[in-house]
């Protein structure tokens, strides 16, 4: 785990119709908003994806590493000055015949899409 | 081959979250990076760089060009840049503690201040992924740009 507990803690995890939901709190604090970027702080994106592998393993109880991306769309900034807690869905995930995942994520701030993520992961 | 610059001269972010050590090659339409994946990198994981890392150093390969590009020929300052999108990215590999990796950017298409690049990282001749990045600059940052505008 390199971003639980740093970068964000998890404060709830649902499973409506087998599909995870979790509500994350983003810790303001972390020191690498002082990397990205000096008197700037925003949450890199990648960041993001690193969160949603490191949450599908939370889901999993297993080690899972992306290995293709078809497409992640960043539509809103997360300022960690602006947001407390975000909201993560996996509208789908779907085992492939090789056990590999394919999976879409959402990240929520409210009713704001900040991103949206369609990949495989194995 | 281009002369060395320290790549802090060329990226708005700092250490510990500086993911390329070195442009090593740059015209306008295609340019190289590296880096050398170090056990104190904060995105390597079991000794291996993991996926979010990998994304950052292309995405900083595409910010060092950006950089050189604002700095030594525009001669305006460093400006943010942000991923707007990640497009058909495929991992063959991840590259693991002590390799070096080498990634090209190959500008696809630049409308004003979006670049869509295919990006392609190499160990050695070993192509270990591949990836289209959509990069978005912010406006010139504050500090410490002094200038203006994109002409």
């Amino acid at each position: 785990m390199l971003l639980k507990d740093n970068l964000y803690t998890i404060v709830s995890q649902e499973n409506p119709d087998g599909l995870p939901a979790f509500r994350v709190r983003i810790n303001p604090e972390w020191p690498i908003y002082k990397a990205h970027f000096p008197d700037h702080p925003i949450t890199p994106g990648v960041c993001i994806v690193q969160m949603v592998q490191e949450l599908l393993q939370e889901t999993l109880h297993r080690k899972v590493s992306l290995i293709k991306a078809k497409n992640v769309k960043y539509l809103a900034i997360i300022s960690p000055e602006e947001v407390g807690e975000l909201t993560v869905t996996f509208p789908k995930m779907e085992p492939q015949p090789d056990g590999s995942l394919k999976v879409q994520a959402q990240v929520l701030n409210g009713d704001t899409l900040c991103t949206k993520l369609s990949a495989t992961f194995r | 081959m281009i002369r060395e610059i320290d790549i802090l001269e060329l990226l708005p972010q700092r250490p510990p979250f500086v993911m390329v050590d070195q442009l090593t090659d740059y015209d306008e339409t295609q340019s190289s990076c590296s880096l050398t994946i170090r056990p104190d990198n904060i995105f390597c994981e079991e000794g291996q760089l993991a996926p979010a890392g990998l994304v950052e150093h292309i995405a900083q390969t595409c910010a060092a060009r950006l950089g050189y590009y604002n700095k030594f020929i525009l001669k305006t300052g460093i400006r943010l840049g942000f991923i707007g999108e990640v497009k058909d990215l495929d991992i063959l590999r991840l590259p693991r503690e002590g390799e070096r990796i080498d990634t090209t950017v190959t500008v696809v298409q630049e409308i004003f201040d979006v670049t869509l690049v295919s990006a392609t990282v190499r160990v050695g001749e070993q192509v270990i992924a591949t990836t289209h990045l959509k990069i978005a600059q912010g406006s010139p940052s504050s500090q410490p740009v002094a200038g203006g505008e994109k002409a």
